[in-house]
């Protein structure tokens, strides 16, 4: 046998199974991120599946208006709120808006700040001076403010609110990928890619926005449970979801906040759910984050 | 250092121009229309037209700008649909309520969270780590005012322990040279008074140092493990130096640069979180008094707590560059 | 008796993966004022044994054997103790200046600390002490250096600012681990010589550890081999040089490109690559990659025995010779 297959037969520690897999297999160990995974299917199973689950309709009153309507019972497992609704469908069925506020604004922002940061990355120059600048000054403001600005300003309607909350986004997103591309550019394989004469845009597609995927995969999940949190806020404060037929989890907490002495459970609830859920986001971003690079302490 | 702190302060001009023209633009948004914003819904027509004059809105944008600066700068932001009176005279009597509850907020959570992360890190993987590290994504998945109430449901509502409104109990008195009551109890020397109003600072400054405390601890733990595994440290412990040495000399005064930029950039989430929580405690804030004016479309109010709440970002962010360039020699020589 | 006995060292890192058998099996001894060289590549294991000799080793690391100072043994100290002689009887410099000195600290402190935690000395004393090192080991202006930062110097000025830290309390054992690699070459020679000055000034037994032999060449009274974790060869510098027996050895000589080699001569580089550490050979670490391995080589571990005075060789079939003569005459086939 040669030297060199003799080599290779020693060295056969660590076969490098891919990028992805590698990545794939230490999340799927992260008992962590694993009970999130769950709990997250959890509550999108009851948001898809929520008339299955209760036989209530969260708007339609089922017993009387109380200013302290009692808590959990047999028939009613969350109890009933201050009109008289049935308490559990309310909360069901307000995963449905939580969701899908987290979904499309974050769809929202990350379209828009990828696109943005791509093109500040890859153009550099003065576009990306005014870029950055434009970001900056998004930054400057608190994002929770910024979000009530522009629902004060757009209006109340869902669409409106997702959008809000999903522009709050936007600088996050540009920043990373511009980050993400500017690191890349310079980089032997890219350098290489150039010195073939491959086209630009090619470059970007092929080599530069593949290898900035995983990062922003992390953001959009964190960014999801910052907007959850952000709506609920918003319908704290008054500016959610106008229509009364969205049953909000954040309006609820608003709402009973002064009831705490006998329905605690109104808040209970509802709150529960926030963090729940929002907990379930973060331990999966986390996951993800730890599973992408894990010689990153943070 | 002196170049840097240049740079950093020319950087902040447009930015302040920026936002200055963003609250224009937004109030130039809002629903009705500036002057009806301003003024209110139940404005005469007489009023509106006075205001649509003062505001210029028929002249061209730039002037209108020109003047809106004008305003600003010489501190007039309107006033308020609800109460009529002045918006930064009302702003000046109720920041120092919000001042009070944000610095008790950072306290406690740098207080807390520094050394829970420091401890975490040099306990790397034990029992204290990875309870931290569940424990502050917890903290971070709570919304501060669901906390708020939680707390508040515990502390006052079922054990009594604490009050739940306001920063003085009915029957204290005191004085209050600087509005800062903690400190005004303490200038004055007035125990009993001090003693009430601990007990109803608590409650909301926990609520709201809880977020700010789970970034802050995990921050300062990735730190604290980024310095320890750093050749120094090797060669400190190779000239023999103690380990309480090695840990505040050259690992915590290392790994505390990072935290600084982190803990300077956690008051913009203390401001809205404040605007969050002081409506649960019935706290005579800035945030309180923004609530109501967003509920109310009191819109004068609420650009003037937008002004505000920017203003002190940008200026607090500006602190912590400085503070960064002084605590890193890299910067502050050449 | 020798100043620094290590007998046996054995260092391995445990994880919950995988083990790996870092050091397996070091002895030296070292005498006061000798100079030693540890030569060997990157993963064999010979900044390990300096950081176990300093009991500074990381968390996870098993360490056997016995390390003596004076007769005194090191290895059931307690930190503690261990303390007390770390920076002052042993020290240490370290391969990278730029990394290995705090960046927030001024020189001074970083100086006046070892001062004052060995020597009791008081601030004032400590840093006109500071001052005489710093001006010892050639750095110009002392007093007013005292007060910058690690980041005003250059790297060949840090590396100094390490060695004044590391001689600060009259140590009578430096260990230099990689002292040069990360220092332009024209630079290179001024550490060494400033060492080598060290070395017979105070009096100071030196172990210098590089993988760059032509490091040990100039200052080195013995050098030791090292692969694999454990000692291939030890014998006088000149020595080795003159008559290396190890194949390894062999090929690390014949790596380096010379002056005065024919044009034409081809480099014979060592093939394969360095032994993956995390499990221990069955035989010798080095067979895999050893033009002269016989089946004794891959079926036995050898020992260091001695086949010229002073001279010892850890091989089943060391290089003769001939084929020295053969290979340094260009002669000798490569693969």
């Amino acid at each position: 046998m040669s030297i060199a297959a003799a080599e290779a037969k020693e060295l056969e520690t660590e076969q490098a199974s891919g990028l992805y897999r590698d990545a794939l297999s230490r999340l799927l160990r992260n008992k962590a991120a694993m009970v999130g995974v769950v709990v997250l299917v959890l509550f999108v199973l009851a948001a898809l599946f929520a008339p299955l689950l209760t036989q209530h309709d969260p708007n339609v009153r089922v017993g009387p208006l109380a200013s302290n309507p009692e808590g959990p019972t047999a028939q009613h497992w969350f109890g009933l709120d201050e009109q008289g609704r049935d308490f559990y469908a309310r909360v069901i069925y307000g995963t449905r808006l939580s969701l899908l506020v987290g979904v499309v604004s974050v769809a929202v922002g990350l379209s828009l700040g990828l696109v943005l940061g791509a093109l500040a990355g890859y153009f550099r120059g003065w576009v990306d001076s005014t870029i950055m600048r434009a970001m900056d000054l998004m930054l400057a403001v608190p994002a929770f403010l910024l979000a009530i600005a522009l629902v004060t300003v757009l209006g109340r309607g869902l669409f409106q609110i997702m959008i809000a909350v999903g522009i709050v986004n936007v600088p996050i997103f540009a920043r990373l990928l511009r980050g993400s591309i500017l690191g890349n550019r310079e980089t032997d394989y890219v350098l290489a890619a150039r010195s073939l004469g491959t086209p630009g845009h090619r470059i970007l597609f092929t080599h530069l926005l593949p290898n900035s995927i995983a990062p922003v995969i992390v953001q959009a999940t964190l960014a999801m449970a910052t907007a959850i949190i952000e709506v609920a806020g918003l319908s704290f404060v008054g500016l959610g979801p106008a229509d009364p037929r969205f049953p909000e989890w954040g309006r609820m907490l608003a709402d009973n906040a002064n009831r705490l002495d006998q329905s605690v459970h109104l808040v209970f609830f509802p709150g529960f759910a926030i963090v729940l859920s929002v907990l379930a986001l973060n331990l999966i971003g986390d996951g993800l984050r730890e599973a992408i690079d894990p010689k990153l302490k943070d | 250092m002196l170049r840097y702190l240049s740079k950093r302060l020319i950087t902040l001009i447009p930015i302040l121009l920026g936002l200055s023209f963003l609250v224009f633009a937004f109030v130039r948004a809002l629903p009705g229309g500036p002057a009806v914003a301003l003024l209110g819904e139940r404005a005469t027509a007489d009023q509106v037209a006075q205001i649509e004059r003062e505001l210029g809105l028929d002249q061209p944008v730039h002037v209108q700008y020109a003047n809106y600066m004008g305003n600003v700068v010489r501190g007039d932001l309107g006033r308020s649909v609800v109460t009529r009176r002045p918006v930064t005279e009302e702003l000046w009597q109720r920041f120092p309520a919000t001042v009070e509850l944000s610095l008790a907020a950072m306290l406690i959570a740098v207080l807390v969270g520094v050394p829970l992360g420091f401890v975490a890190a040099k306990r790397y993987q034990g029992v204290l780590d990875q309870s931290s590290l569940v424990a502050s994504l917890i903290g971070i998945s709570f919304p501060v005012f669901f906390l708020a109430i939680l707390l508040k449901y515990v502390f006052a509502v079922r054990l009594g322990w604490l009050p739940t409104i306001g920063r003085l109990s009915v029957t204290t008195t005191m004085d209050n040279p600087t509005n800062l009551f903690l400190l005004d109890a303490l200038l004055t020397r007035n125990w009993e008074a001090l003693r009430d109003v601990i007990e109803h600072l608590i409650l909301p400054a926990a609520a709201l140092a809880t977020i700010p405390l789970a970034i802050i601890a995990r921050i300062t733990r990735a730190a604290v493990l980024d310095v320890l595994s750093e050749d120094y440290v090797r060669t400190a412990r190779a000239k023999g130096m103690g380990p309480a040495i090695v840990d505040r000399r050259h690992v915590l005064r290392n790994a505390m640069l990072p935290v600084v930029t982190i803990v300077g950039l956690q008051v913009g989430l203390l401001l809205t979180g404040a605007i969050l929580t002081e409506t649960i405690f019935a706290w005579p804030g800035v945030g309180s008094w923004m609530l109501n004016a967003i509920r109310a479309r009191d819109y004068a109010v609420l650009q003037g707590g937008i002004v505000f709440f920017a203003l002190v970002v940008v200026l607090v962010n500006l602190l912590v560059d400085i503070s960064y360039a002084l605590l890193n020699p890299r910067i502050r020589y050449r | 008796m020798p100043l620094l006995s290590v007998d046996d060292l054995h260092v391995r890192f445990r994880s919950r993966k995988r083990t790996i058998y870092a050091v397996n099996g070091v002895s030296f001894d070292l005498e006061p004022g000798e100079t030693l060289g540890i030569v060997g590549e990157s993963g064999s294991g010979k900044s390990v044994s300096s950081l176990a000799i300093m009991g500074i080793l990381p968390r996870g690391a098993q360490v056997t054997g016995s390390v003596t100072l004076d007769g005194r043994e090191l290895m059931t100290l307690r930190d503690a103790q261990m303390r007390a002689i770390r920076g002052k009887e042993v020290a240490m410099v370290f391969q990278d200046p730029m990394t290995s000195l705090n960046p927030v600290l001024t020189v001074g402190r970083q100086l006046t600390e070892v001062l004052r935690k060995h020597l009791d000395m008081d601030r004032n004393q400590a840093r006109d002490e500071a001052v005489r090192l710093l001006d010892r080991v050639g750095i110009p202006r002392a007093r007013e250096r005292l007060g910058d930062f690690p980041h005003q110097f250059s790297g060949g000025m840090r590396q100094r600012v390490m060695i004044a830290m590391a001689i600060a309390c009259k140590p009578r054992v430096l260990i230099a681990d990689e002292p040069t690699t990360a220092l332009d070459v024209t630079i290179q020679a001024q550490i060494l010589e400033l060492l080598r000055e060290l070395v017979a000034t105070e009096r100071m037994a030196l172990i210098l550890i590089t993988h760059d032999l032509g490091v040990v060449a100039g200052i080195c009274e013995r050098t030791h081999v090292m692969y694999a974790g454990a000692f291939v060869e030890t014998a006088a510098t000149t020595e080795l040089f003159a008559r290396p027996r190890h194949p390894y050895t062999v090929g690390l000589l014949q790596s380096v490109p010379r002056l005065d080699a024919e044009a034409k001569r081809r480099l014979q580089p060592i093939t394969g690559a360095p032994r993956n550490m995390t499990s221990l050979p069955d035989g010798c670490a080095f067979a895999p990659r050893c033009r002269y391995a016989t089946d004794e080589s891959w079926n036995n571990v050898p020992e260091l025995r001695e086949i010229d005075p002073g001279h010892r060789v850890a091989c089943w079939n060391p290089v003769p010779d001939a084929e020295l003569a053969a290979l340094d005459a260009g002669e000798g086939g490569g693969d």
